[in-house]
């Protein structure tokens, strides 16, 4: 079933370390018996929340510092990630589908983060860093439902 | 007609690590092969696909756009799949899903 939990990984801002975040929460996640999908929906917005820390908040600078932490209390999950990069000086703009300051880029990390997270939260201050909070619900294990008759 | 058409098989994670690597060898190739008329991605290999791999898959297809060429993905994983349906990446290009799933979706991946 999994007991409550929390984990702190601070990283070097290197896109490898993108993976071992990953790779973190696999691990932390274990215990509380997720699905597949939803063990990729999680992946997949902490990719994009670590991934815009690097990109955007540090323009790609590699001796910069990441700061994920990851919590689980009754299931619901948080995850917070951390930058002390430029900042977002328009969020609610940020936050557009298709919206992005890079023409390489597509502009749908926070539509994933949105998408497969059940509610997110963004603080920045332009020079300072941003921070986003995310949270999920884990659904019940198939063990719990099979515990609970 | 063979040399047409070029199939491609990245593996693995397309994050933003990989997805630079991959680009770069990709642009590479694509240069070599200016007559190249169709390009074909097969992501049988790839486990997790998250926006920065999407990015690479666009750069890709404003390159082949771009020489009037042609591009398609095959073989994508259910969750692959799901990503790139919700990227609107199905509106640009044929993208195909994998016909067998080697792991059951709906399977619990954590401690029983």
């Amino acid at each position: 079933m999994g007991n409550d939990n929390r984990v702190e990984l601070r990283v070097k801002s290197i896109g490898e370390n993108v993976s071992l975040v990953r790779m973190m929460a696999s691990g932390f996640l274990y215990p509380y018996d997720v699905t597949f999908d939803v063990l990729d929906e999680i992946k997949i917005a902490l990719s994009e929340a670590v991934s815009n820390c690097m990109i955007h908040g540090y323009d790609n600078a590699e001796d910069q510092e990441v700061v994920v932490t990851m919590e689980v209390q009754n299931r619901h999950l948080t995850i917070q990630v951390q930058d002390t990069g430029v900042g977002i000086v328009d969020i609610a703009r940020a936050m557009e589908p298709a919206f992005s300051t890079r023409e390489e880029h597509m502009g749908l990390g926070f539509v994933f983060m949105q998408t497969f997270m059940d509610h997110i939260e963004v603080c920045s201050e332009p020079g300072k860093g941003t921070t986003v909070i995310m949270r999920k619900q884990l659904p019940a294990g198939e063990q719990q439902m099979s515990d609970a008759g | 007609m063979e040399k047409d058409t070029l199939t491609l098989y990245p593996q693995g994670d397309l994050d933003m690590a990989s997805a630079k690597k991959v680009k770069e060898s990709l642009d590479s190739i694509l240069c070599s092969r200016g007559g190249l008329k169709q390009l074909i991605i097969n992501l049988g290999d790839v486990h997790f696909i998250d926006s920065s791999g999407l990015g690479m898959l666009i750069g890709c297809y404003k390159t082949m756009y771009g020489r009037q060429g042609k591009m398609m993905i095959c073989d994508a994983s259910d969750n692959v799949y799901r990503v790139l349906e919700l990227s609107g990446m199905k509106k640009l290009m044929p993208v195909m899903r994998q016909e067998s799933q080697k792991t059951a979706r709906g399977e619990s991946y954590g401690k029983r």
